[in-house]
């Protein structure tokens, strides 16, 4: 056996234990959804970048720079932005009510069951979007690391990801995304050292990147349009999607949230800028991949020495896992706490929901499984995969969420027809739309549109509903 | 704005477009130990050559190998130079005629440079096939008694004596690198061991790190 399983294996056995002990630590529904809400700021910061730096950062980004250049770094600009945004705005407002889920959060605000079983629903729908991006992911990795066939790595990949969740729930993802954000940081550090010694320098670098690919420091090589409307997509993805906005329930206070962001913050821009690098390296290194997807892959098994270049790529796998265990526990408590229990059954017992939600949690894991082995998204880069799920999320969610908690006038029903209207629009001009304006663009105006004129034409909310939010 | 027609069709609409892909790469290497030259064949596969179609082939210009104007041999294409930049040798293939043979071949002798030699090989603007871990394959032929150490790729390599008084040395990998970096060593000699110090250096700081969360384990999850 290689070195290289041996080193997976390690890695993975290493994350089950957590899981188990996680398991051991797991008393409440509250533990197992928002770990308790007693983070601090060390781990809630990593767990907020693991769950932002998804395979959409190691296998993504690195792609779309291998195949376009580096204009794509306009986008990446709004991340730092967002965060502050979140931070400033949106978490001291937010967080005066923890609740253990993001719809509960909408039913709480608007006093409305429907609101929140609207809202787990779209999670239910883009989760399986998204998960789509990491299966395929990891059957890259799978296949040039270990020589499996892209499907058959998929499949283990997925049936690794379930097992871990179903047993320890948040806090075995916080803890895992911990220790999954070292091996990130380190490996990265460390690769971007190596990678260059190939070459006399970044300039040198820079050079013959020019030479091979001549546009791709043209910063216009994306057109404008389309990197204003898909830096709308991060930013509000990362502002007010629920994996992400669950983690401020999970922390101990503001003072905890805003060290923990600002942990993010440097983590998520240092990674992706080394990750530029590392991309331009390959491009020169390795011209004529298939896909730039596999940039990352090749450059960890052909460019690194084999510990580092194996911890990188379980590094690139536990991003994956980090993204997709935090999705998959917020699609889980959709079901059981926002669906079943909200809407179902009322007086389901806390054994009982914990059930319905890791039977949810298989069910999300397996869809998006049979649909991309089925052949669905079959050839489109990882990145944008993400993007789009990033902006069904944020079409969906940004508007009842952020303005919910600044104008008190938002009604229940400007909320629903808002994350619906979001929503679809956003499929509507995915599918028939305009490509060279991401469908975020006319799906968040829809939103922001239809909540206020909705809102307005309706019946104020009770004092009840919004006075939480408002108290200094 | 010159891309969009390309990053529509590739990124937003997925489309499939047809075109010609490489199939695979092998790469023959001879040492000349006289010469103190590497005779290099590289042949390239292609899934299909269609007439009137232009192949770029380009190699990287890299410090201190020198390298003589590559022999292109195809029944199916001509080729003239088009450019040769300070870090890049360019030449335009054109396809005359569809057929079956699709094999493009390209020989060419490296110097030896004092250290490290950096064999460049050639590579196309058309993206790969596959990514199966045979995709290429790189063979060279050095003295029996002669110790390499292999800088880039970072692969596992195989060994083969053979009659003549020389091994075959080879390795496969899923990707065509755009050089081979190597050295040539004393007979006898160890490899350099700088990726093995690099490797255990990062397993140390990961143990060291491992020890400092255990020992701040409280005060780390709750702050």
């Amino acid at each position: 056996m290689s070195w290289q399983y041996l080193i997976f294996i390690g890695y993975f056995l290493l994350v089950f234990g957590i899981g188990w002990l996680s398991l051991r630590w797991t008393k409440s529904e509250k533990d197992y959804w928002i770990a308790g809400g007693k983070l601090g700021w060390g781990i809630g910061g990593a767990t907020m970048a693991a769950t932002h730096t998804s395979a959409g950062t190691f296998i993504g980004t690195i792609g779309v720079i291998y195949a376009v250049g580096w204009s794509f770094g306009w986008v990446l600009i709004v991340i730092p932005l967002a965060y502050w945004f979140m931070v400033a705005v949106l978490a001291p407002r937010f967080t005066k009510v923890r609740e253990l889920t993001l719809p509960a959060f909408l039913q709480r605000r608007y006093e409305s069951k429907t609101a929140r079983g609207v809202g787990a629903v779209i999670i239910l729908l883009s989760t399986v979007v998204y998960i789509q991006a990491q299966i395929v992911a990891g059957g890259l990795v799978a296949n040039v690391v270990f020589g499996l066939e892209p499907t058959t790595g998929m499949v283990i990949f997925t049936l690794i990801l379930l097992l871990y969740t179903l047993v320890g729930g948040m806090l075995a993802v916080a803890y895992t995304d911990f220790l999954q954000m070292i091996i990130m940081v380190v490996g990265t550090i460390v690769s971007v050292p190596i990678a260059l010694s190939h070459f006399e320098g970044l300039s040198d670098l820079m050079m013959k990147v020019e030479a091979i690919k001549p546009l791709t420091f043209d910063w216009s090589g994306f057109p404008t349009v389309l990197l204003i409307t898909l830096g709308l997509a991060f930013f509000l993805g990362s502002v007010a999607t629920p994996e992400k906005v669950v983690r401020l329930y999970a922390m101990k206070n503001m003072k905890t949230v805003r060290r923990a962001i600002l942990a993010t913050i440097i983590l998520v821009t240092g990674l992706n800028l080394l990750v530029f690098i590392l991309g331009l390296t390959a491009m020169v290194l390795f011209p004529n991949l298939p896909t730039g997807d596999l940039a990352m892959p090749i450059i960890a098994k052909a460019v690194l020495p084999t510990f580092i270049g194996t911890i990188m790529l379980a590094a690139v796998t536990s991003a994956m896992m980090s993204t997709v265990d935090s999705l998959l526990l917020v699609a889980g408590s959709a079901l059981s706490e926002d669906i079943y229990q909200n809407l179902l059954h009322q007086k389901a017992s806390q054994s009982r929901r914990l059930l319905v939600a890791r039977i949810g949690i298989l069910i999300v894991g397996i869809v998006p499984l049979v649909s991309v082995l089925l052949g669905f998204a079959e050839g489109e880069l990882i990145q944008f995969i993400v993007v789009l799920f990033t902006a069904l999320m944020a079409a969906g969610f940004f508007t009842p969420v952020v303005i919910g908690v600044l104008w008190k006038r938002g009604t229940k029903e400007g909320a629903i027809v808002s994350m619906i209207g979001g929503v679809v629009i956003t499929g509507l001009w995915k599918a028939f739309g305009d490509p060279l304006i991401y469908p975020v663009l006319p799906g968040f105006l829809v939103s922001m549109a239809s909540y206020f004129v909705v809102s307005y034409f309706t019946k104020p909310p009770k004092e009840s509903a919004w006075r939480p939010y408002f108290e200094d | 704005m010159r891309l969009i027609p390309l990053i529509l069709a590739l990124l937003v609409f997925n489309i499939g477009i047809s075109q010609t892909k490489l199939t695979g790469v092998a790469v023959e290497v001879q040492y000349q130990l006289d010469a103190k030259q590497y005779s290099v064949k590289e042949v390239m596969n292609f899934d299909t050559l269609m007439a009137g179609e232009t192949l770029k082939l380009k190699s990287l210009i890299l410090n201190g190998s020198k390298e003589t104007e590559p022999f292109i041999a195809s029944r199916n294409a001509q080729f003239k130079v088009k450019k040769i930049s300070q870090d890049l040798a360019e030449f335009d293939l054109q396809v005359w005629r569809n057929t079956s043979d699709n094999l493009l071949e390209v020989t060419y002798l490296v110097e030896e440079a004092s250290g490290t030699t950096d064999i460049p090989l050639y590579f196309t603007e058309l993206p790969a096939a596959s990514s199966n871990e045979g995709f290429f394959r790189f063979e060279m032929d050095v003295p029996e008694k002669q110790s390499y150490h292999f800088r880039f790729p970072s692969v596992t390599l195989e060994e083969a004596m053979m009659d003549n008084g020389y091994k075959k040395v080879s390795f496969s990998m899923p990707a065509l690198p755009s050089m081979v970096r190597l050295s040539l060593l004393e007979e006898d000699a160890e490899a350099p061991m700088a990726t093995a110090v690099i490797d255990i250096a990062v397993a140390a700081t990961f143990i060291f790190i491992a020890l400092l969360i255990w020992r701040y384990r409280k005060k780390l999850v709750y702050g």
